[in-house]
């Protein structure tokens, strides 16, 4: 079974089975405490100077993998 | 229930760190950090690179890539079984990461350290969180030779899913 699900930004399919950080009360804390993650060191890429993700082999062992 | 690692709030917190730590340090050595899809993508865990020792893995994958750094924090510090991939510490892809961890439904809450899946199961790409900028989430992510680079989350139209490991 699937469900959709919608956030702020992206919406996208997900088992119901799937666990969910949101409403985890083990976890409540965790976004205060992550408060400080503002980055100041380092500048972003120009994502048009970025060359394409290779794809996926869709393999879990070596050799292969994905991008 | 646990949390996705089953560590504790402090661990938890020392953990994400670790994995950033090990993401910049990635990039801030890119020239010497190559693509590939080959068996060598798996060395820097198996050679037991420690980013806290200055070292990084030399050859990855984009999701080869994400488990080297969220290793630093859970294996190596924390001695956790593999919660990303399911593979004992030796293999995976994106399909293996979409079948371990959380889901983060709100990009209010994400978090360093949770990893951004691109492509709908078992996915194209995947890129580790490691803070933000002007409240925007950024990744790092390594899918290509010029890589690692640091990018906004959804520097690619396909963003489908964050999934949280730690």
């Amino acid at each position: 079974m699937i469900a959709r699900v919608y956030g702020l930004g992206y919406g996208r399919l997900m088992p119901e089975t799937d666990r969910i950080v949101d409403d985890d009360p083990d976890y409540a804390n965790d976004v205060d405490a992550d408060r400080e993650a503002e980055i100041v060191d380092l500048e972003p890429d120009d994502p048009r100077t970025v060359p394409p993700d290779q794809g996926d082999s869709g393999n879990a062992d070596p050799p292969g993998g994905d991008a | 229930m646990p949390s996705a690692s089953g560590l504790d709030f402090n661990q938890r917190i020392q953990c994400r760190e670790l994995a950033v730590q090990a993401a910049k340090l990635a990039r801030r050595h890119r020239a010497q950090v190559h693509y590939t899809e080959g068996k060598d993508r798996w060395l820097g865990i198996t050679m037991k690179r420690v980013a806290a020792d200055g070292e990084f893995a030399h050859f990855a994958d984009c999701s080869s890539f994400v488990t080297w750094c969220l290793w630093n924090g859970l294996a190596h510090v924390f001695n956790t079984k593999d919660v990303v991939n399911g593979a004992a510490w030796k293999g995976g892809y994106t399909g293996t990461m979409y079948e371990n961890g959380m889901v983060v439904r709100d990009i209010a809450n994400v978090l360093r350290g949770d990893c951004v899946l691109y492509g709908p199961p078992p996915g194209a790409h995947v890129a580790i969180v490691i803070g933000r900028m002007n409240g925007t989430p950024m990744v790092i992510s390594h899918g290509s030779e010029p890589g690692p680079f640091y990018l906004t989350y959804d520097y690619r139209s396909d963003v489908h899913q964050i999934r949280r490991y730690i």
